[in-house]
């Protein structure tokens, strides 16, 4: 559909409010890689660019099926979506912003001028409220100063084109502003990585306004691909059967309803998640019999946007389409539909490597059926990455390792559908990782299990929690007593930095290594074992127990010599060794 | 006149034994085909050196009955009566060979009380039951005493590997902490409460180790006047040795309560289920009559 760009925008439909999302979600991820670059420090990080992609994906996915009229449902569909999908503290900032866009225009089936200046608001509004801390000179900045701008502008603006572009202006001028508002930007010479990835979205919205081309088969095809990464003959259940059930929230508890429907799930197949949210339930169940589970569904309230796969079917297509790559491509397909498919594989390799991940971490779990069985009072839910790792927080009483890490964040999703396949109301998560700490917060508002977060930034901080669990203690009881215990541990983590910086007045060049007590960067020099020895000397206090789990590629006389220089240099009372098999830190070590 | 009998577990030196006229049955060990007499066959030493060449774990028995019916039918020629205390019932069927055997004997009255704590905390009974027929208490009131006083034990010890107390049947296999690859040490409780061996702490490092055990056997103590310890040990170590001195110095500093202690080493029995490497404090919160 061209469009003119000189006649004038003052309110978009639905459809055309889609289009904004798709591009810009394409935009987005053009513009990913880039805004990874802008991360301070040179350690390999949470990646914010990825981060905000993956959960604007998973929101822009929500709109693939849906054929509404309404501007209102659709961004309501991409707020659940967006908080589903929440990975990283920016993803996570992400998630509530368009919450608050949503809440802005609830009601509204067109988006127009003001619509626009108030939803923006509301976004940044939203987000403030949603962290904790606010930091200026992040996403947060950004967001509040474009919205400002747009509100003043609303008047007097032509069209939502001329908003569109004065609120971006605004937005990159306060991106400019960032470095002047966070010191370590301004060391790091970089604007806000997360305030870059608001902007960039903000443009993509603009450049799907003005009708440029839209490319967003691909998102959805990713989106859907990496759910199903059984084998056809792996599949129990035939249909995919999700839908939502409007209740009446004035006559029903819908708490004690979602346990219920829950329940009452088990008989019908498996991968069960219920949750819901103020008067709607979502169910996702794998059956043979979806019918029933519709008239299921009628019982309990308004039935819509229902959803059926086949999914052996769509397993049969899946493997087709792997062999078929391996065929000249345009034999098969033709004209911009092979364009789009062409995409689509290049986006699977992620997403299938995403897929094998989680199968082996499963499979290190050995959980094969959908109901994740813990034999204690509480479950433990943890986030680790390497096969050491996973073992010895097995050992000390992890039911699920949901794999991931500093370079790979599960998203909020990733932790409900544990969450939810656990046979326990009680549940604590320890996410072992500062990036990951908000995503998993955001569960506790999806469940109505008793979640409780572990605030632990490291695997040694697991550890030390898991030394004090007590089955008898309720969540709350064991959240306090653990985050109380693991102050007394230091973390040391050595890595290797993926590119020049100054950090803390440290010239740090790439690929030298780099040391960090409990997060901050302290030392660097160009081996390891000139990096342990450095950071020791930096942080070592009177602690007796040290405990280093060496990573991927060392050698366990490797590790041996890195005790062996301790010993000689330090006065330790023990050392102990674990192999780690963790990515990207040769070495992490324990000081208690 | 009161004869006292008490089993092998009760780590009594022999001329504290000696000393109250106090009988021992000892209860058994077997390594694959043989089979030794607690404290009797064995020396402690030689044992360790035994079980950490030896393809199996020991096992360990309870006397027989017969074993108790011969020890009674002797001192049936000397006494009247008997006062038989053993170690917990939930530990070992000791208590039920003596009862058995006891129901055999007409002739003599045995009064047969379960301690419900083994090693010094056993000995710290029969120790003070011994002193009560000294002043020439009568049966029951002794009864009655150690009943009450058995109350006010506690041990806190540690072993350093938990394959023994688990192989071996003494702990939950649910509530055990298993840790195969992951090393920590656990600090276990025999409580008066259940006679039971219970998981209490899991600490990273044997320093920390130690300041916990003092600590609870501090915490244990601290609302009593007067208060009997005992330092009880497999094979010697450093870790053994900077537990004895760490409590030593707190309880130096503390004037909360008059305190004495004791040093034994445990039996043969007793290390086939924790392992040689044990050890750990004995907390009494009472008087022994003097």
């Amino acid at each position: 559909m061209p469009i003119n760009n000189k006649e004038k925008i003052t309110a978009v439909d639905a459809e055309k409010f889609k289009d904004m999302m798709f591009t810009s979600l394409h935009w987005l991820k053009e513009q990913k890689s880039f805004i990874d670059s802008l991360n301070v420090f040179p350690v390999p990080d949470g990646d914010t660019g990825t981060n905000m992609y993956l959960t604007f994906k998973e929101a822009v996915s929500t709109l693939e099926d849906k054929n509404s009229r309404s501007v209102s449902e659709l961004a309501s569909a991409l707020s659940k979506g967006a908080l589903m999908g929440a990975r990283g503290n920016s993803g996570v900032i992400l998630s509530q912003l368009i919450r608050g866009f949503a809440q802005a225009l609830k009601g509204k089936s067109k988006l127009k001028v003001k619509d626009l200046a108030s939803a923006l608001n509301k976004a940044s509004e939203v987000a403030y409220h949603g962290v904790l801390k606010p930091v200026e000179g992040t996403i947060l900045t950004v967001s509040r100063e474009a919205a400002e701008k747009a509100l003043a502008e609303a008047d007097s603006a032509a069209d939502l084109v001329e908003l569109f572009e004065i609120t971006i202006k605004a937005a990159e001028e306060s991106l400019e502003r960032t470095p002047e508002l966070l010191a370590a930007l301004k060391e790091a010479e970089v604007v806000d990585a997360g305030g870059q990835g608001y902007l960039t979205i903000l443009e993509g919205m603009l450049k799907g306004l003005k009708g440029e081309k839209i490319e967003y088969q691909a998102a959805t095809a990713e989106a859907k691909t990496r759910k199903k990464s059984e084998l056809a003959e792996d599949i129990k259940f035939t249909y995919c059967t999700q839908m939502l059930i409007e209740i009446d929230s004035r006559k029903s508890n819908i708490d004690r309803m979602i346990d219920k429907i829950r329940k009452d799930m088990q008989s019908y197949g498996d991968s069960i998640m219920v949750v819901g949210s103020d008067d709607v339930i979502k169910i996702h169940v794998h059956t043979n019999h979806p019918g029933v589970l519709l008239e299921y569904g009628l019982k309990k309230g308004k039935v819509f946007d229902i959803k059926i796969d086949n999914m052996r079917k769509q397993n049969q297509e899946k493997v087709q389409r792997e062999n078929d790559s391996d065929f000249d491509h345009s034999q098969f397909h033709q004209g911009k539909k092979s364009a789009s498919d062409t995409d689509i594989k290049e986006d699977n390799q992620p997403a299938e490597t995403e897929d094998n991940d989680r199968k082996k971490a499963e499979e290190i779990n050995q959980q094969k059926d959908s109901e994740i069985v813990v034999e204690k009072n509480t479950g433990i839910i943890s986030v680790a990455n390497g096969e050491g790792v996973v073992n010895i927080l097995k050992e000390l009483g992890v039911d699920y390792v949901i794999k991931g890490g500093q370079s790979m964040n599960p998203s909020t999703n990733d932790f409900l559908e544990v969450v939810e396949r656990m046979n326990t109301d009680q549940i604590i998560i320890l996410p072992n990782n500062k990036n990951i700490i908000s995503a998993a917060k955001q569960v506790s508002e999806l469940s109505n299990k008793n979640i409780e977060i572990i605030e632990t930034r490291s695997i040694p901080q697991a550890v030390t929690a898991l030394m004090i669990y007590d089955d008898q203690a309720s969540p709350s009881q064991l959240k306090e007593r653990m985050e109380a215990e693991i102050k007394y541990v230091k973390t040391l983590e050595i890595t290797q930095a993926v590119k020049d910086s100054k950090v803390n007045g440290l010239e740090i060049k790439k690929d030298n290594y780099i040391g960090l007590k409990d997060g901050d960067i302290l030392v660097s020099a160009e081996t390891e074992r000139e990096t342990v020895i450095n950071l020791l000397n930096k942080v070592a206090e009177d602690e007796e127990l040290v405990t280093i789990y060496y990573g991927e590629g060392i050698t366990e006389a490797e590790a041996e010599e890195v005790k062996n220089i301790m010993e000689e240099n330090f006065d330790f009372d023990e050392i102990e060794i674990y192999p780690g098999g963790q990515p990207l830190y040769p070495f992490i070590i324990s000081l208690e | 006149m009161i004869a006292l009998v008490t089993d092998s577990t009760c780590d009594l030196p022999a001329e504290i034994l000696a000393k109250h006229q106090i009988e021992i049955v000892p209860l058994t060990v077997h390594f694959e085909e043989d089979t030794y007499y607690d404290k009797v066959d064995l020396e402690s030493e030689e044992f360790y050196t035994m079980m950490e060449s030896a393809a199996e774990l020991p096992t360990t028995s309870q006397p027989s009955v017969g074993l108790f019916m011969d020890r009674y039918q002797k001192l049936s020629e000397d006494y009247d009566q008997v006062i038989s205390i053993h170690l917990s019932s939930a530990l070992s069927g000791t208590c039920e060979s003596a009862r058995l055997a006891a129901a055999q004997l007409d002739e003599l009255e045995v009064e047969i009380i379960d301690s419900k704590s083994t090693s010094s905390g056993l000995g710290f009974m029969v120790l003070l039951a011994a002193k009560m027929i000294e002043a020439g208490k009568d049966i029951e009131e002794i009864k009655d005493t150690i009943l009450q006083e058995r109350e006010k034990l506690t041990i806190y010890f540690t072993v350093n590997e938990l394959t023994y107390l688990e192989k071996g049947g003494r702990i939950g296999k649910a509530q055990a902490f298993l840790g195969s690859i992951f090393n920590f040490n656990p600090i276990l409780e025999l409580s008066a409460d259940t006679g039971k061996i219970i998981p209490k702490e899991k600490i990273r490092g044997y320093k920390k180790t130690n300041q916990k055990m003092t600590d609870l056997a501090l915490n244990a103590a601290v609302d009593s006047d007067s208060v009997n310890f005992a330092y009880i040990y497999g094979k010697d170590s450093d870790n053994y040795q900077q537990l004895k001195n760490n409590f030593e110095s707190e309880l130096a500093a503390q004037n909360n309560f008059k305190y004495q202690i004791l040093e034994n080493k445990i039996g043969t029995v007793l290390s086939s289920h924790t392992g040689p490497l044990v050890y750990g404090i004995v907390i009494y919160r009472g008087e022994l009559l003097e």
